[in-house]
């Protein structure tokens, strides 16, 4: 896909892809290596769940907050029925690349 | 232009042992569609317009109606010859303009006896195969001997007549290989070794070093160093005894001008660190580009809404003089390009559509994984 070549060739200083779009889970799995870290979702989601879920989720990185516990952080903001749509990728993180902050303290 | 320098950090792992469809015609390098050779020797060649100086330099390949048509050089793959342009012909494919050219190549006569001479020094006897060999490494890696040397009729200067070959079709009075890099790398990187590898076809084929390339293997680069490998057969000489072996192996200064060897320069023997390999927690700044497109507007109002609200929650956090929000709105696949090349942003929001196939949507639909869908995609509420 155009998309994840663009990624890739650009990938230098990109660290997180946010797909707010409904199913966007499929291409956001794909994004990690590339680039490290991708959020897609899973399903379709409201156009409130996708506002909530932005404005929290942003709010938390400049608030310090790890994409991970950002990530927590925008589910627990969003609709009820649409918490569990939100995906971070990579599933598996033994480089513990979810947990650091993306801007620092 | 500052003056050449090596840069022992270029470095380039591409190995390249075939130069695929490029073609050495006249001083022209170009990427041929396909050659082919007819029972009687012509070769056609056909070339897809590229830009228009090269169809202006095809163009003036057309024979001349009055008046001898003149020869020129032609390389492909390992071979090489003199050529007489017969006839150039374009037509339209798809709205292509397609280039054919016929080419007859020359029957060289066989070498005269100025074509082939042994020299005889007080340092020693060198014979035309000996020669050959120096030729051949002259070509591929090895510099002139300096001018010094050159000041009165010396040993090394009656050799390094026999090498050069002057009067010949091409003199060697240079390293070609060197040479086609320092021409060619600045601009195609990509290709350069590709073209250097046909110039040094033709520079053997056109001083009579070899008559049959075997082998001829540029790369690794390797701190401003070519790797070369060569192996070709001399003309056999006599019907008893096979024709001599030409096996050369060797490094190729690569004196590029220091500006030019920037693009080579790879990321992994970059010395400063670049952003993605420090350390996560210590950006001075944090770039968001919020890229938005939807073809509908309903979506479009919602998507504005979206990053008004982003921008202004962000607004209140501790750290929010250290992010950065850039917006595209209603961004074609291109936008975003551009959008990523000029802001090299670290994170990229991306709003709008996307289908249950996972492809996204673009103003222009140009991601180019969804040709065939020509639904509506569902808006982003519509689940």
């Amino acid at each position: 896909m155009n998309v994840l070549r663009l990624l890739e060739a650009l990938a230098d200083n990109l660290r997180l892809v946010v797909l707010n779009a409904c199913h966007s889970e499929a291409l956001a799995a794909d994004i990690p290596p590339r680039v490290k870290l991708a959020i897609g979702m899973s399903n379709a989601i409201s156009d409130t769940s996708a506002i909530a879920f932005a404005q929290s989720f942003y709010e938390a990185l400049a608030f310090g907050k790890s994409v991970q516990v950002a990530v927590k952080v925008a589910r627990a903001s969003v609709d009820e029925e649409d918490f569990d749509l939100v995906r971070l990728f990579p599933a598996e993180d033994p480089e513990g690349l979810r947990d650091q902050p993306l801007l620092g303290q | 232009m500052t003056s050449p320098v090596t840069k022992p950090w270029l470095s380039d792992p591409a190995v390249v042992s075939d130069s695929g469809d490029w073609v050495l015609l006249g001083t022209h390098f170009f990427e041929a569609q396909g050659v082919r050779r007819a029972q009687d020797g012509e070769v056609t060649v056909e070339a897809n317009s590229q830009d228009g100086a090269l169809d202006a330099a095809l163009q003036a390949f057309t024979p001349r109606r009055a008046g001898g048509s003149s020869s020129h050089p032609f390389a492909y793959r390992n071979d090489a010859h003199l050529v007489q342009v017969t006839a150039v012909e374009s037509h339209s494919a798809q709205g292509r303009c397609v280039w054919s050219i016929k080419l007859t190549p020359q029957v060289r006569p066989q070498g005269g006896s100025m074509d082939e001479m042994a020299v005889s020094t007080q340092d020693g006897h060198f014979s035309a195969d000996d020669i050959a060999r120096i030729r051949a490494a002259r070509i591929l890696f090895e510099s002139p001997p300096a001018a010094a040397a050159k000041r009165h009729f010396s040993s090394a200067s009656m050799v390094e007549m026999q090498v050069q070959k002057p009067g010949g079709l091409l003199v060697v009075d240079r390293c070609i290989v060197q040479d086609a890099y320092k021409q060619y790398y600045p601009t195609r990187p990509d290709v350069c070794a590709q073209l250097a590898r046909l110039a040094a076809i033709w520079a053997f084929k056109a001083t009579n070093t070899v008559e049959y390339i075997e082998s001829l293997v540029l790369g690794p680069i390797e701190a401003g160093r070519l790797n070369v490998k060569f192996r070709g057969r001399r003309r056999k000489v006599y019907a008893n005894g096979d024709p001599p072996l030409i096996e050369l192996e060797g490094a190729c200064e690569l004196l590029l001008p220091v500006e030019f060897t920037r693009p080579a320069e790879r990321p992994q023997i970059d010395e400063s660190p670049k952003l993605s390999d420090k350390p996560l927690s210590k950006p001075s700044k944090l770039k968001v580009l919020l890229v938005s497109a939807s073809p509908d507007s309903d979506v479009r109002l919602r998507v504005d809404r979206e990053f008004r609200e982003i921008i202004a929650q962000a607004r209140g956090a501790r750290l929010r003089d250290r992010l950065e929000f850039v917006q595209l709105q209603a961004a074609r696949f291109g936008d975003l390009r551009t959008a990523l090349l000029e802001h090299e942003p670290h994170v990229l929001h991306f709003s709008g559509h996307g289908n249950a196939d996972g492809s996204l949507e673009f103003e222009d639909q140009a991601d180019g994984s969804f040709d065939q869908d020509e639904r509506v995609a569902p808006a982003r509420g519509a689940g």
